[in-house]
């Protein structure tokens, strides 16, 4: 998955294109380079050295320059880079046909990466264990012999100290490092040899120090790693160390003239090498013949053998063959595929050519059909991710709804919007077929646009800001709350300010929530099926709220305070605050009781629900209020439930309520006032007051107070019991309290 | 005589020691350990300790002859270096390692037949001369 995403990078493009260049640019590097040699022959061994190593230093410098002007330029240097080979063969060919993309050449990229990974590989094992036979296996050579070298060293110019030491491991002497270099020589060699074949085998190590050639060696091989593919590049590495041995042989002869005595030395290691290790005879050996034969001034040995020469002239042709149709076929094919037809027509009268511009327009046609149908595909995946999306969100949702009851606004708002929105977004789908394609075309563009922004919906940072606001908000509330009991009003005035400019800013954060949600709707859209209007939305939400959320708890006084509202501003400030009020710690983690309330609808709700949702049944209202009875008594097949709660605020102790079902109606209904020791009142409650409300509002004026339904048929119809009191005298004293309070109790029967 | 086959391979340390041996003939602890520590610090006891587990394994041979005891490889280079030369990492990085020889003669080995031609040439270079 990750790699075909990096294959439709322009860098892996890029990578593909420059490799398929690097095949004739390094053919033409070889052969810039056998042409200096041709022409140098007579010059020098360090001159062809630097022109080999010169045109090896060019490749990667070709290959990155090629590969930065892909990137860079983009098409025009792709083409003009592609139409230089491809003018050799088809002049006619205008400069201005654009080469098609070649996006197959891109899969080169992981492939040479791999390939050159692997060579990497090799090469630092080998380079580990080069450098490890600086420690392992030798020994410090005889001290006569280190004085000699740094004799030496001072005649071949060698500033950096050099060690000499005798190696078990080597077969043949060699330089290790080039800042503490190290010249290894095989056991035994300095003793073999003459003090003077020694010397000079010691000066040719020496030249190879002065020269850096160590460093050259690794740059090489990293470039050899990088062109592993390329004949080219192992030919001209060839050449480079070839001419490196010669150019050191060169130093030896110049220091020391005695060329028969050095060629000796040579032949003398070679020799003790074969001997030391039986290993099956190498088909060909070294350049060493070359070597000794140009040492003692025989003819020029050729420097490639002529039937190498031969076999890497062809393997060059091939490379720049395979470059060239590289290079050419996607030109070719996207010029015969996409050539205007007037000039096929222009080119040749013959019937075939002048059915061509048909073929090609049908054929045109087919491929913007695929590509028509494959945006639709596209478009169908982006709805259903968007759909995913969607339903994630509304999870979410779900999950912060029962998480902030208080928030269920807005939540419930933008559920709801979402879930238009994803309603909207299958109908575009739906009606996808068989309309035109530009219309097909409108309707995608609008779908991936709703799916964009849906999905900025579902990045969360609305969210998050949100929550950060509810936070202040509730920050804000909490200190408000404390400057309230402190009777400081300057101070609660400015917090009051705080909390009003924290609550518009929530206020601004979830219009423009709202507004995306409905751009996004109005995009996706189709315009016979308008939108419900987002106020009465609101409003129902507000209004349930009231009604049904927390009917049984709000006071009349917060009833009537909530109802003079306006705005949904200070809807949410009061909801926020309403909460807070009854938060036993309040901004101590999550309010407790508004948890424990929620908990106790959602129970009602799964348990209680008949005709009427659970919260509305009786054993619903008292659960809610209550809580959980601690012991019931249950008869299911009268059917008949006693719940007993052992103490009860605001009521009493001991408290019974029954609840039975005489009209069978299959819901369970109290039939009686709560049997406790003692009378009760009741209170009539006019059908716009909730009972709850009422009975809320009475607890909190000191009233043992509890909703009671008036009539088993008609539960709107409520009434509050006020009780129990176990004497006469304390019920006559709650009727005189209630009158007072502007209540008409009757004594309950 | 221990196996040949059974010799265990040299340690680091002990190739050292045996490098030494090879290089400058049988010599006494006192000897090997002046070689030794020209290259790197090295205590005598541990050269002397070294080289006493090196007889046990039959690494070293020990003549006990003379006062001070006089020590010799066992096995010549040539049969050592083509024990290490086994090791399987040794072959399998030997030619990339080749590539990276900077020195007076080429990685591949010459032929018999072109050591012979060597030969030949260096007689015949000789016989011009004169």
């Amino acid at each position: 998955m990750t790699l075909d995403y990096w294959i439709a990078s322009p860098l892996a493009l890029a990578l593909g294109r420059a490799l398929a260049h690097f095949l004739w640019q390094g053919a033409l590097l070889a052969a810039a380079l056998r042409v200096a040699l041709f022409l140098g022959a007579e010059r020098s061994s360090r001159w062809r050295h630097r022109a080999a190593t010169a045109c090896l230093l060019a490749m990667p410098v070709a290959f990155g320059v090629t590969v930065a002007l892909l990137l860079a330029g983009g098409g025009s240097s792709v083409a003009s880079l592609t139409v230089a080979p491809r003018m050799v063969f088809d002049p006619a060919i205008s400069q201005d046909t654009p080469a098609a993309p070649v996006d197959w050449l891109a899969w080169l990229a992981p492939l040479w990466i791999a390939g050159v990974i692997l060579f990497y590989a090799f090469r630092l094992a080998g380079w580990v264990r080069v450098d490890r036979m600086r420690r392992r296996g030798v020994c410090a050579a005889p001290v006569e012999w280190q004085q000699r070298l740094r004799a030496l060293a001072g005649a071949v110019r060698v500033s950096q100290p050099v060690v000499l030491l005798e190696s078990c491991l080597a077969t043949v002497p060699q330089v290790i490092g080039y800042w503490r270099p190290v010249i290894l020589m095989p056991l035994g060699a300095l003793a073999g040899l003459s003090a003077e074949q020694v010397e000079a085998i010691l000066i040719h190590e020496l030249a190879h120090i002065r020269r850096a050639d160590y460093l050259v060696s690794l740059a090489q091989s990293l470039i050899e790693g990088l062109f592993f593919f390329h004949p080219a590049v192992w030919w001209i590495g060839a050449v480079v160390r070839a001419e490196r041995e010669y150019a050191c042989d060169d130093d030896v002869i110049a220091l020391r003239p005695n060329a028969r005595t050095y060629a000796a030395a040579l032949t003398t290691l070679e020799q003790s090498r074969w001997l030391a290790i039986q290993a099956a005879a190498a088909a060909n050996g070294g350049n060493l013949i070359g070597r000794v034969r140009r040492l003692l001034g025989e003819s020029a040995p050729a420097r490639v053998p002529s039937t190498r020469a031969s076999a890497l002239a062809g393997a060059l042709v091939l490379v720049a063959g395979v470059a060239i149709v590289l290079m050419a076929w996607p030109a070719a094919r996207s010029f015969a595929q996409a050539a205007p037809p007037a000039e096929a027509a222009a080119d040749k009268q013959s019937p075939a050519t002048e059915a061509e511009p048909a073929v090609r327009n049908i054929e045109e046609l087919e491929k913007r059909l695929a590509n028509k149908q494959k945006e639709i595909q596209e478009a169908e995946q982006s709805v259903a991710k968007a759909q995913e999306l969607l339903q994630r969100n509304s999870a979410q949702l779900d999950l912060s709804m029962q998480n902030a009851g208080g928030h269920t606004h807005e939540m419930a708002q933008v559920e709801e919007q979402l879930r238009q929105a994803e309603d909207a977004l299958k109908q575009v789908k739906g009606s996808q077929v068989g309309r035109s394609q530009e219309m097909l075309q409108q309707q995608e563009r609008a779908l991936q646009q709703a799916a964009n922004q849906v999905q900025e919906l579902a990045n969360g940072k609305l969210d998050e800001a949100l929550r950060t606001q509810q936070q202040r908000l509730a920050r804000a509330d909490m200190a408000l709350h404390q400057a309230w009991a402190a009777n400081g009003e300057k101070s609660m005035a400015d917090i009051e300010k705080q909390l009003q400019q924290a609550r518009n800013q929530l206020e601004r954060l979830s219009e423009s929530w709202s507004q995306q949600g409905d751009s996004e709707l109005a995009q996706a859209q189709p315009p016979e099926a308008p939108r419900p209007q987002t106020a009465t939305e609101s409003e129902s939400v507000y209004q349930k709220w009231l009604n049904e959320d927390i009917a049984y708890i709000i006071t009349a006084e917060e009833r009537r305070a909530f109802l003079a509202v306006k705005t949904d501003a200070d809807r949410d400030q009061f909801i926020e605050r309403f909460w807070r009020r009854r938060d036993p710690a309040p901004g101590n983690g999550a309010n407790v009781f508004k948890q424990e309330y929620y908990r106790r609808i959602a129970y009602a709700n799964q348990h209680f629900a008949s005709s009427v949702p659970g919260w509305k049944t009786d054993r619903g209202r008292i659960y809610i209020i209550y809580g959980p009875p601690d012991e019931i008594d249950d008869h299911p097949n009268v059917p008949r439930q006693l719940w007993r709660y052992t103490q009860v605020s605001g009521l009493g102790d001991d408290v019974e309520i029954e609840f039975t079902d005489p009209g069978k109606t299959g819901e369970l209904r109290m039939t009686a006032p709560p049997a406790s020791h003692g009378s009760y009142w009741q209170v009539m409650v006019s059908v716009s007051d909730a009972a709850g409300s009422v009975a809320r509002s009475l607890q909190a004026q000191g009233f043992p107070a509890i909703p009671y339904p008036v009539r088993a048929d008609r539960p709107s119809l409520t009434q509050v019991l006020v009780g129990p009191y176990p004497d006469e005298a304390s019920f006559a004293k709650a009727k005189a309290a209630l009158e007072a309070a502007g209540f008409h109790p009757v004594r309950a029967q | 005589m221990t196996n040949p086959n059974e010799l265990p391979r040299p340690t680091d340390a002990e190739l050292e020691i045996l490098t030494v041996l090879w290089s400058r003939g049988p010599a006494t602890v006192r000897d090997v350990h002046s070689v030794i520590s020209r290259r790197r610090p090295a205590h005598y006891t541990t050269v002397l300790k070294l080289m006493q587990i090196m007889a046990d394994k039959g690494l070293v041979k020990r003549d006990e002859k003379q006062r001070a005891h006089i020590y010799s490889a066992s096995r010549p280079r040539e049969w050592t270096q083509r024990q290490l030369a086994g090791d399987l990492l040794e072959r399998a990085f030997a030619g990339s390692a080749s590539s990276l020889l900077v020195g007076a003669l080429a990685a591949r080995k010459a032929s018999a037949a072109e050591l012979a031609e060597l030969r030949k040439m260096l007689d015949e270079y000789e016989e011009d001369k004169r």
